[in-house]
């Protein structure tokens, strides 16, 4: 058996999200809430709506995982 | 670049500054060094606490004092007639425009009320940074904090602050034991247990039923369509039921119009009792084979209630269990510093009182997790069973123990008793259902005989119908109350597994900022340090990636490598290190705050490293010096530093403020204005106020002495500045006196004979009516029409030292000096 050779060129993936030391914290989180993994889509949808608001203080924590849960709960009905 | 510049303050009523409807108003240059000097006890570190009040909204000095000395309540000066504290900032955008007026009121409970334009606490947030206010007590804590603590410190200043946050909030979502208790995975845990047990029960019991009815083994759920037909044809082949099967499915067979029918075929009672016997056989047989509990069973459970009951007695109330926890929370934070120092009743110990706590909620969890164990016990090996024994061994209105019991099972588990109460009434009770059976199947028997064959087989056959029929619905909902439950847990583990990744990729982003961030400050640090000590001397900042814990290590301690900061650096050389690390952080990492406000940061220093900081401060760090820096405010009470900012002060780039007063009346910069002094002081006078009219006569006496020196240039000694404040004045005139005995007998005094007989007039005023009393302390001597002649007698002294230039002009000006008009 001959061991298949590895092509990472292949299959280009996103590029890995980092802090951007030149931007606020606002524009940082934004940009790790959109990297979140695209196969939870619906719960990383929920987390770039709700935990800005999370940060504000306009939300609890409890108030976020209720949402991640009610959003589940709606994608299988 | 964006950010904000000090440009004033205004404060009025906040710690040591009353002044009541004139508040002490401060302005500061955009491009230039401000420097605040006062006496111990006036005003100057109320500066520093009212900036922190209206920036940060609170004062940790008092803050940080025992609840009982209520800390807050003296945020606002207690001499305040409406006990109103109230700063007014005004800050400009450091990139030029309008500047903005940001109002901080405050109530005598220390209350804050931000006013102004529509994002002024939206500025306040964004100013609030780690290095905007600095004094002493940062620096010491900062090296004598422990790493993690010093790590937290470290994020901040570094610009993290936000980062860490939300790096510790999705660590507490992502945190196993609150997740769980917010989504109630246990109760979903028994549930699922429960609908499991039931599931068991009843396949069990419609394994029975169905051989009853067909004959035939049924292994297979859900139940298979020939299954399901079998039990029918059971039925249907019964010439008596035929009518009521014809037509419908198995499910909608009215048993009970069946039995009625067979009831009637007999045209008798005792069919009926048959009947009834036989279902409750069915029943007794059921209870007897779901119960299948073992002495190893009992055991088990004993063995963890044993535990429990151990454990339960090494701890309180459940009052005791909030209070701990209360006590854990507040000493885990980062507000609570001293963990040897016992919230509650305030005493200061040997060991940790954060341990101590620790220690005893630990109990209190595994008393929790032995009852969570005992539960799970319980449900696993099926002991639900024997209350469905008791169910049927008690006939109704017998007492029901068991389920009692197991209905408590969730909030208050089981004791050893219990368990042992439970085990022995499960023997009687199974003694009781087995006389129960041998009764009814001696009845079962005679009945059987007296009735004929025929319809004893087909009422069996209608009472296993009608067991199955039930038995099977349990099963299709027990197995629906499974899959929700199966359905919800697998959203919740989705979302924690969702959280997990989250806050693992988010502590590596942050990690690589630190990373990042560090290795940009340590040169700066080290650069800073080495010009304030001078020595070969040189400190690391040392951050393990991923923890946020962060040393202070010497990577060379004159030629010895690797040692720790906090053993060997000197006191002075510690706030050197902390100093270097909050002004490299501050250099790079300002953000919004483009101003820092120093208060008495060099107090540990001698004079020749106060120099050496300040030179730093002023030449590399500070606006103008470093044009991209910080506009700095330094408070200062040291006197060897004022003489240095008077000197700095005569340049472009350095302003220098003295201030002077009480905090039961008035706070005020030595740059008013004389007359405004000086109207203040008769002010107070008239008013019949002689004790603080006293006070701000020296202030004025001193003012327009050192005026006098300044403006003609008279030589002083060089401890003048050191010199005890109540003999300040008397120095200044010996200074002065001496300066015109020596030209006069140079016979170089340009003053005229009148002025200089003026002098000894004013003099002998000045020094009868008030300072023979001040520097002795004697102040209750004084009288308000004395002291108004004092202030007649220092501006006629301050004139014998001017002219009329040119004469006839009516221009009066000081003479050039001594020996020049």
């Amino acid at each position: 058996m001959t061991p298949r050779a590895s092509n990472p060129s292949a299959t280009p993936s996103a590029p890995e999200f980092e802090i951007d030391d030149a931007k606020s914290f606002d524009e940082n989180l934004s940009g790790f809430l959109d990297s979140l993994t695209p196969k939870d889509a619906v719960l990383a949808a929920v987390a770039q709506r709700e935990v800005p608001r999370l940060v504000r203080g306009e939300i609890t924590q409890a108030g976020l995982l209720d949402a991640f849960k009610q959003a589940l709960e709606s994608q299988s009905r | 670049m964006s950010g904000w510049l000090l440009q004033r303050v205004e404060i009025e009523g906040m710690r040591g500054i009353n002044n009541a409807s004139e508040p002490l108003v401060i302005r500061f240059k955009d491009n230039c060094i401000t420097s605040i000097s006062a006496p111990n006890g006036v005003g100057k570190s109320s500066i520093f606490d009212a900036l922190s009040f209206a920036i940060r909204g609170k004062i940790p000095k008092l803050d940080d004092l025992p609840a009982s000395e209520r800390g807050k309540e003296y945020y606002v000066n207690r001499f305040h007639p409406d006990s109103q504290g109230k700063v007014v900032l005004t800050l400009v955008p450091y990139a030029g425009g309008a500047a903005v007026k940001i109002s901080v009121s405050c109530d005598s409970s220390g209350a804050r009320t931000v006013s102004g334009p529509a994002n002024a606490d939206t500025i306040l947030r964004e100013i609030d940074r780690e290095f905007v206010l600095l004094d002493n007590a940062t620096f010491q804590s900062f090296v004598g904090f422990k790493d993690l603590d010093r790590g937290r410190a470290f994020s901040g200043l570094l610009g993290l602050r936000q980062y860490s946050e939300f790096r510790q909030t999705l660590q507490g979502l992502a945190r196993t034991q609150p997740f769980n208790n917010h989504f109630n995975t246990a109760v979903l845990e028994n549930r699922l247990r429960t609908a499991t047990t039931a599931l068991s029960n009843a396949q069990s019991g419609a394994q029975t039923a169905f051989e009853a009815l067909t004959k035939r083994r049924l292994s297979e759920f859900p139940v298979p369509g020939d299954a399901v037909a079998a039990a029918y044809g059971a039925l249907a082949q019964v010439e008596l039921l035929k009518s009521h099967c014809d037509g419908k499915a198995f499910g909608e067979i009215d048993f009970q119009a069946c039995l009625t029918a067979i009831a009637g075929a007999e045209q008798g009672a005792e069919r009926a009792e048959l009947s009834q016997i036989i279902g409750t056989q069915a029943r007794l047989e059921a209870a007897l084979v779901a119960d299948a509990l073992t002495d190893a069973d009992k055991d088990s459970l004993k063995a963890l209630a044993t535990s429990r009951d151990t454990a339960l007695r090494e701890i309180g109330s459940e009052m005791l269990h909030q209070h701990l926890q209360s006590a854990h929370a507040l000493l885990s934070s980062d507000e609570w510093h001293d963990k040897n120092l016992c919230p509650t009743c305030n005493t200061q110990n040997e060991q940790s009182v954060l341990d101590h706590v620790t220690g005893s909620l630990a109990k209190y969890d595994n008393a929790h997790r032995l009852a969570e164990e005992i539960e799970e016990c319980w449900h696993t090996r099926g002991f639900e069973n024997v209350v469905g024994l008791e169910g049927e061994a008690q006939d109704t209105g017998e007492p029901k123990p068991l389920y009692d019991i197991a209905r408590q099972l969730g909030n208050a588990s089981l004791s050893v008793a219990q368990v042992d109460q439970m085990w022995t009434a499960r023997t009687a009770y199974r003694a009781k259902i087995e006389a129960k059976r041998v009764s009814l199947k001696s009845r079962r028997d005679e009945l059987e005989k007296k009735l004929p064959a025929s319809l004893v087989a087909i009422n069996s056959a209608v009472e296993a119908a009608k067991l199955l029929k039930e038995k099977w619905a349990a099963v299709e909902q027990a197995r629906g109350q499974i899959a929700t439950i199966n359905a919800e847990k697998g959203n919740i583990d989705q979302i924690k597994r969702f959280l997990d990744a989250a806050s693992t990729k988010f502590q590596t982003l942050e990690s690589n900022a630190t990373d990042r961030r560090v290795a940009a400050v340590q040169p700066i640090c080290r650069g800073l340090f080495a010009s304030i000590v001078a020595t070969d001397v040189e400190p690391s900042l040392v951050k393990q990636r991923g923890a946020e814990a962060l040393s202070l290590a010497l990577s060379n301690f004159f030629g010895l490598n690797n040692l720790s900061a906090q053993a060997l650096l000197s006191e002075s050389f510690r706030n050197a290190l902390a100093v270097s690390v909050y002004l490299a952080a501050a250099q790079l990492y300002g953000g919004a705050a483009r101003f820092v406000v120093l208060d008495d940061v060099t107090s540990s220093f001698d004079a020749g490293h106060q120099f050496m900081m300040m030179e730093i401060i002023k030449s590399s760090f500070a606006r103008p010096g470093n044009p991209g820096g910080p506009q700095v405010v330094i408070l200062s009470h040291d006197t060897l530093l004022e003489k240095l900012f008077n000197k700095n002060s005569g340049g472009t780039d350095w302003n220098h403020i003295r201030l002077e007063g009480t905090a039961r009346t008035e706070i005020l910069p030595h740059t008013m204005d004389s007359t405004q002094v000086r109207d203040k002081t008769k002010a107070l006078l008239n008013a019949g106020q002689v004790q603080d009219g006293a006070f701000r006569l020296r202030f004025y006496l001193e003012q327009r002495l050192l005026e006098i020196i300044g403006k003609l240039k008279i030589p002083v000694p060089v401890d003048f500045a050191m010199d005890d404040n109540r003999k300040q004045i008397q120095h200044c005139l010996d200074a002065i006196n001496a300066a015109v005995d020596v030209n006069k007998a140079a016979n170089r005094l340009v003053l005229s004979a009148t002025q200089q007989q003026g002098l000894r007039t004013h003099i002998a005023t000045i020094t009868g009516n008030y300072l023979s009393h001040y520097a002795t302390g004697q102040s209750q001597a004084f009288s308000g029409p004395a002291l108004l002649a004092v202030v007649n007698a220092i501006d006629d002294y301050a004139l014998c030292f001017q002219h009329e230039d040119p004469p006839g002009s009516g221009t009066i000006v000081w003479y050039r000096s001594l020996t020049q008009a």
